[in-house]
């Protein structure tokens, strides 16, 4: 494999609270390579976010902190960039999609000079006439019908899926090397979110920028991702690519998200939950952060006390679990609570 | 299906008995619902949002039917209707044969114990200065249950149990809770007055995935334990299909198909329904690409100023001439097995 295009290595960030310091994110480390979609999993709280928005510099400081780790975009360490270089890289080689679109558009300009600011910022020679042009060509490229027409138009305008595509043309605007995308249709209507998931791919396929895709959605992230990063409790908890996390899950944390999951193509018996709740981060469990709700650990010493390094099981194949060596037999019983969902990758398949 | 609450009413089955497993409870019949648009110097009406258009449906004692559709399809309008938060501008609302829609606000008091709602919101739902022992004793109080501390509290108790939170935290206030904790108080807090009906209005979509499917199995127990009917209003594709006996699905204020659960799924006819489905992300990897994937073009119109016939035709590859002309009647006319409003009803297995 090539090199990676953007490596996250051991990220720390704290905020500071009035109830104390809280690391949102601990020790995080993933890399990015051209072309590919990493999609990062996780629920509320457990730091996806917060990695990116510190790759980008966008952690508000104080009371944000980062406290450790590099960010390594082609070589070259964004926690060492000043503020005017990395407005340099923002916008250029990283860009990002947000969740709501609404709130990301000025509301009182029209979406296609928002469009021809993020193409001028950063090819300040470049004549109104072309920038027009390539703003128009965007347009249409993301399915936005009367793309000469929508370029006069203000975001109140767009509907909801419409705003969000012109955001995606904003984003690949100057051919990023890594286009970020958080929570990009979650606010959308199924059908909706179907345009803009096309759209996203042929983006992507148009610019080859290596893609990170934060989503708590399974169904969008089997639909989108080659590898997928699973964080719980702001660390990561297991990685894989999309066929080894979703068919041979290795940390018990996946395992219970997927056996929450109802499906829309298969009757399930019965979906087996997570027991408890995601915890806070101000009062994280001791040793393994998912001690407390999980099957496997069944409360083991070693699991109370111990924190579970990330270890390597084979390329890109990792997981922070002290008993994964268990989990075959645990994806088995979960399979028969809830009749038959994850089917585990047989030797048969080598044959 | 005559009687209101004005006639006889010695014939329909006794209100406030559970009635046998499958015997039909609710019947919507030709609910409509208009909101007037106002404005200018006069304020006068100068449209109407036709947020349900004549829909038409049944529930049977035990059951779950779900009622699918995206953002302004008229789902929770629908509910609200039926529970008398708002008041139906056309057609009728039968509980056990007697018709809401007539009922005036003290008649509907005795009605009310026998159905009750859960909304989506479990931070806004609740209120923030009362403790949940309050929250779930109003409605006993109100409806004269609470029949001293003693026996009230005990009944409060076994509320509390019944949906999994521990009964010492009675004195806690909401703010203490997580969203998950707050919608089974909302639970408890329904089912006080021991009713037959619920209707929930999207319960678990605030919810993280694993929270949600401890609500989801909760609902499934409540419901085998306690014989209830649910209406269950949801845009989640897959939670609807893991819930529901019978699925209706609307589109802009219109009942577009009504079916059991395995032939909207399995054998869907409505050209709406096929892109509904074919556009819910399937949380397998090895689905990718392989299916019948309908992406709709364009959005959905302003319920204001809805299309003419069948609402879906500005969407609708299949639209003809007559599309525009004549509303499809929600019908088994081409002889599949279940009704579905359109005039070119064919099925398509798209999951």
């Amino acid at each position: 494999m090539t090199e990676p295009l953007l490596s996250i290595e051991g990220l720390v960030t704290q905020f500071d609270t009035p109830d104390g310091t809280v690391r949102a994110v601990d020790g995080v480390s993933y890399d990015v390579y051209p072309g590919e979609t990493v999609g990062v999993v996780g629920e509320s709280g457990s730091g996806k976010s917060v990695t990116v928005m510190s790759v980008l510099g966008l952690i508000p400081q104080p009371p944000g902190r980062i406290a450790e780790g590099r960010v390594l975009l082609e070589g070259n360490d964004l926690l060492t960039f000043s503020n005017a270089q990395l407005r340099k890289v923002r916008g250029k080689d990283i860009a990002m999609i947000f969740q709501d679109p609404m709130t990301s558009l000025n509301p009182v300009l029209t979406v296609g000079s928002q469009i021809a600011e993020a193409i001028e910022t950063h090819a300040p020679d470049l004549e109104d006439d072309a920038i027009r042009k390539r703003v128009v060509d965007l347009l249409a490229l993301v399915d936005v019908p009367n793309p000469d027409d929508r370029f006069d138009q203000y975001p109140h305008e767009y509907s909801g899926g419409m705003r969000q595509r012109a955001m995606i043309a904003m984003a690949i605007a100057n051919e990023p090397k890594i286009l970020i995308a958080d929570e990009p249709t979650t606010a959308l209507d199924v059908t909706i979110q179907a345009q803009v998931l096309e759209v996203l791919k042929r983006a992507q396929d148009e610019t080859n920028a290596g893609t990170i895709l934060i989503t708590h959605d399974l169904g969008v992230i089997a639909e989108m991702a080659d590898r997928v990063v699973v964080m719980y409790g702001g660390r990561v908890v297991e990685t894989g690519t999309v066929e080894e996390i979703f068919h041979s899950p290795r940390h018990p944390y996946t395992l219970g998200l997927l056996s929450s999951l109802p499906r829309p193509d298969t009757d399930l018996e019965r979906l087996e939950p997570i027991p408890g709740q995601p915890p806070s981060l101000i009062t994280l469990p001791s040793g393994c952060a998912f001690h407390p709700r999980c099957r496997l650990g069944n409360n083991r010493e070693r699991c109370q006390f111990e924190t579970p390094e990330l270890i390597e099981l084979g390329a890109g194949r990792r997981t922070a679990c002290h008993f994964h060596d268990e989990m075959d037999e645990q994806v088995r019983l979960i399979e028969q609570a809830t009749g038959a969902q994850i089917e585990i990758e047989t030797e048969a398949d080598d044959t | 299906m005559s009687a209101d609450a004005t006639t006889d009413t010695s014939e329909l089955p006794p209100l406030h008995e559970r009635s046998p497993l499958g015997t039909e409870i609710l019947r919507v019949d030709g609910l409509t619902k208009h909101f007037p648009l106002r404005g200018g110097l006069l304020n006068r009406t100068f449209a109407h949002v036709q947020a349900v258009d004549d829909i038409s449906f049944d529930v049977k004692a035990g059951e779950t039917v779900g009622l699918v559709g995206e953002s302004g399809c008229g789902k929770s309008t629908t509910g609200r209707c039926i529970v008398r938060l708002l008041d139906p501008t056309h057609g009728h609302v039968y509980f056990k044969g007697r018709d809401l829609a007539q009922r005036t606000k003290r008649q509907m008091r005795q009605v009310r114990r026998e159905i009750q709602i859960v909304f989506q919101d479990p931070y806004a739902s609740l209120n923030p200065r009362i403790n949940v022992h309050e929250i779930i004793a109003e409605p006993l109080r109100i409806y004269g249950r609470y029949r001293g501390e003693h026996d009230g509290s005990k009944r409060v108790r076994e509320l509390m149990e019944l949906v999994g939170l521990n009964p010492e935290h009675h004195n806690r206030f909401p703010h203490e809770f997580s969203g998950g904790q707050r919608q089974r108080i909302g639970i408890a807090r329904a089912l006080a007055l021991d009713p037959q009906l619920l209707v929930l209005d999207e319960p678990v979509s605030a919810l993280d995935v694993s929270i949600q499917a401890q609500v989801i199995n909760l609902l499934e127990d409540l419901q085998d334990q306690l014989g209830l009917a649910y209406l269950f209003i949801a845009h989640d594709l897959s939670v609807v299909r893991h819930l529901s006996d019978r699925v209706a699905v609307m589109y802009l204020g219109h009942m577009v198909e009504f079916g059991t659960t395995n032939e909207i799924f399995n054998n869907p006819t409505h050209p709406y329904t096929q892109a509904l489905l074919s556009a819910a992300p399937i949380s397998d990897p090895r689905h990718r690409g392989q299916r019948d994937r309908i992406v709709l073009e364009g959005d959905i119109p302003s319920p204001s100023n809805p299309p003419s016939g069948c609402r879906f035709r500005t969407r609708c590859w299949k639209a003809e001439d007559i599309c525009a002309e004549e509303k499809p009647p929600l019908a088994d006319v081409h002889g599949h097995g279940h009704p579905s409003a359109c005039h070119f009803a064919a099925p398509r297995k798209v999951l």
